[in-house]
């Protein structure tokens, strides 16, 4: 009881500390702007205003529902062929091999020329949820990979000894076994996902999208907008982290292992 | 009669088995006894179909009725203990006998209370006692153990090797057991055989 009491209590002055700190932050920031322009660097008051009165327009809402339709879409087919593609060049060194260049390739470009590269061969809606998707996709895959590598080879041994149906292997052992990978892998993807497929937007000045928001901002040099929608991917970004974060964490393969 | 015939057994380039044979018979107790690392576990391994990288003939097993005690306790960790008996058992067993026969072997070793914890829960001890009674529930003609008794206090040792003899009366099992106390081959064996050298040989005690 009283050690739930000062855990508790602990809890609380975390997140009480944390909130000064984003104040200390908030703090530097209107100094900052005290100093120079307000068109160079809007104070966070006036970004504030921007920010509620952004907040309370409807079309706000629709244009980051598409963003978000548009990175989860990347994200969830890069998931899908991530996992498949992995399964199968872990079973597969002949196949590895094969993806192995393209992979590279993929890992290694910049997401510029992705975005003017796409730009070239497909309509414009479409590159950011392309440019998401590629830039996901070899970090799903390499965890998945990975997940299949350290497969605990004496648990399978145990369940062939016993004549378990493969139905059964595939889903108690081989998924269980790479679900924390591809957990982890998530995570870090959903981050980049968002960075990439704003991006595309921003280049492709895509209608309809929080990248086009952005670039209107530059292009009017509106600062205190700019600002503003940032602070909105930023939090937009941040729930989906944590939402993404709770189901992992309701995932009934945790229960037995630790939690990361 | 099962049989082991001029396997030959290579790991790297070190020889451990050299046309070995090995006879053990039906309905009785047999303990490989030896010095550690001398290689009993690779007799299991081979006699189980664990490990199929050997040279020679294995005769007289019906490898969908083997069970096996391995060093490791091999438990898959995010499935409960129940589950993980679960695991093996479903479509062994009719399924409206499979939960009576779980419940049955846990408490045979005294850990029904703990049908619902996870490995990661449980002692060393514990841990053992849940990959004996998978074996043990598991139907099977012949039961191999390796090192059953690691991590089991006198009680314990003495129900489990009690479980063992009885099980052999009522179903006809045959059992393999390696161990590397002569204490514990004494008491649970009907015949003992003695291991040793590389490549490794069945000497005279």
């Amino acid at each position: 009881m009283i050690n739930s009491f000062m855990k508790n209590s602990f809890k609380k002055l975390y997140i009480n500390i944390n909130i000064i700190f984003i104040l200390v932050w908030i703090i530097i920031w209107w100094i900052i702007s005290l100093t120079v322009d307000s068109f160079f660097m809007p104070s966070p008051f006036e970004t504030f205003k921007i920010l509620t009165k952004l907040l309370v327009e409807s079309t706000t809402y629709i244009i980051v529902g598409m963003t978000i339709i548009r990175i989860v879409i990347g994200l969830f087919s890069a998931l899908l062929l991530g996992i498949i593609l992995g399964i199968f060049s872990a079973s597969n060194k002949i196949i590895f091999r094969f993806l192995q260049p393209i992979m590279v390739a993929v890992k290694s470009t910049p997401v510029a020329s992705f975005i003017i590269i796409a730009m070239v061969y497909m309509n414009i809606i479409y590159v950011p949820i392309f440019c998401g998707f590629l830039l996901c996709l070899p970090i799903i895959y390499y965890n998945v990979i990975e997940g299949m590598e350290v497969i605990d080879k004496e648990m399978i041994s145990m369940a062939l000894l016993y004549k378990v149906p493969k139905k059964r292997l595939i889903m108690k052992i081989y998924i269980p076994s790479i679900m924390p990978y591809i957990n982890a892998a998530l995570l870090t993807a959903v981050g980049i996902c968002w960075k990439g497929t704003i991006a595309a937007e921003v280049i492709g000045v895509v209608k309809n999208s929080i990248g086009y928001k952005i670039y209107n901002a530059k292009v009017y040099l509106e600062t205190g907008e700019l600002f503003s929608w940032t602070i909105i991917i930023i939090t937009c970004s941040m729930i989906i982290e944590s939402i993404i974060k709770g189901i992992i964490r309701k995932s009934k393969y945790y229960k037995g292992m630790k939690v990361i | 009669m099962y049989k082991l015939e001029y396997i030959t057994k290579h790991y790297k380039k070190l020889s451990i088995l050299e046309r070995f044979n090995l006879e053990i018979e039906k309905n009785k107790i047999t303990c490989l006894f030896g010095p550690s690392g001398c290689g009993k576990t690779t007799i299991l391994k081979i006699l189980s179909g664990v490990d199929k990288n050997f040279k020679g003939k294995v005769s007289g097993i019906d490898y969908n009725r083997i069970s096996f005690v391995f060093q490791e306790n091999r438990l898959i960790p995010w499935l409960t203990v129940y589950e993980n008996l679960e695991f093996i058992l479903k479509g062994k067993i009719p399924i409206d006998k499979l939960d009576k026969i779980i419940s049955q072997y846990l408490s045979k070793l005294n850990i029904l209370e703990f049908k619902n914890a996870y490995p990661n829960e449980l002692s060393g001890g514990m841990k053992q006692r849940v990959s004996i009674a998978r074996a043990l529930a598991y139907p099977h003609d012949l039961l191999l153990l390796d090192e059953p008794f690691q991590g089991l206090d006198d009680k314990l040792k003495n129900d489990l090797i009690e479980l063992i003899k009885k099980s052999l009366v009522e179903d006809g099992n045959t059992s393999v057991i390696v161990t590397h106390q002569m204490s514990d081959a004494k008491i649970i064996a009907d015949k003992i055989i003695y291991l040793a050298g590389r490549p490794l040989k069945v000497k005279l005690l």
